[in-house]
């Protein structure tokens, strides 16, 4: 399933992917298939995505039923 | 495989060996530091291709044990055997790894690390093209050791050829954000 949260927190913050994965400390493409739903990062890295674009964990990756 | 023979491949193996550690340690790796930046992704990804690797070893060399055991006539001696499986398992293991962005590591300078690939490949192809023309490929009506350079120069084409494909396909848009 597609993260289109992390996508739009990014967009507003006006960086691209790579900039976002430059900031987390890993490669353009785990950014894209983050986005894309093609990986599940560790809390780790969720983390630095939420610090990165300023928002908690529950705003990117919580999913509501 | 003779004195003066065994002399030049070891000669040759170590001078390799000094050769990519310089390469790695010096020139690709962006800040000196010789262990590679994977990322978690990367990380997973590179297990992947390390067990498909492994497995390609492997089955080659079941089939050679399985050859052997059915009293099949090889015309090469076992360091040529030995060289196809090691061969194979490295062919493998780079194409998946670059078909799962898990090849370059992320202080690795890209072209820097192509530009060093081609040059790897294309000594190991010259090497072999002298092993040939001193004659050590051939020995007996067998092939001998002196085709590992050979083999090692075709998996290193070939994961070139799989991490310009990926580049391109990227830049092509398919991978690329939206």
């Amino acid at each position: 399933m597609k993260n289109l949260k992390i996508k739009a927190a990014r967009a507003g913050k006006d960086l691209s992917q790579d900039d976002l994965a430059r900031m987390c400390g890993v490669s353009r493409q785990t950014i894209n298939a983050i986005e894309k739903g093609d990986y599940n990062p560790t809390i780790k890295l969720c983390l630095a995505i939420c610090k990165a674009l300023d928002k908690t964990l529950n705003d990117l990756f919580w999913e509501e039923n | 495989m003779d004195k003066g023979m065994f002399l030049s491949v070891s000669i040759g193996l170590v001078i390799g060996l000094l050769l990519s550690v310089v390469l790695i340690t010096v020139i690709i790796r962006r800040d000196n530091s010789l262990k590679g930046n994977y990322d978690e992704r990367q990380e997973l990804n590179r297990g992947r291709a390390f067990k498909g690797g492994f497995y390609t070893v492997l089955i080659c060399c079941g089939v050679i044990w399985f050859l052997g055991m059915a009293k099949y006539e090889f015309n090469c001696d076992a360091g040529f055997l030995a060289g196809i499986a090691a061969s194979f398992g490295l062919m493998v293991y780079g194409v998946i790894a670059v078909a799962l962005d898990a090849y370059l590591a992320l202080n690795d300078r890209p072209g820097t690390t192509i530009g060093c690939m081609a040059a790897i490949a294309i000594v190991n192809y010259l090497v072999f093209l002298m092993y040939y023309n001193m004659g050590f490929v051939v020995r007996d009506g067998k092939l001998t050791s002196g085709c590992v350079n050979l083999m090692i120069a075709i998996a290193l084409t070939v994961i070139l050829g799989a991490v310009l494909i990926k580049r391109f396909t990227d830049k092509g848009g398919g991978d690329e954000e939206s």
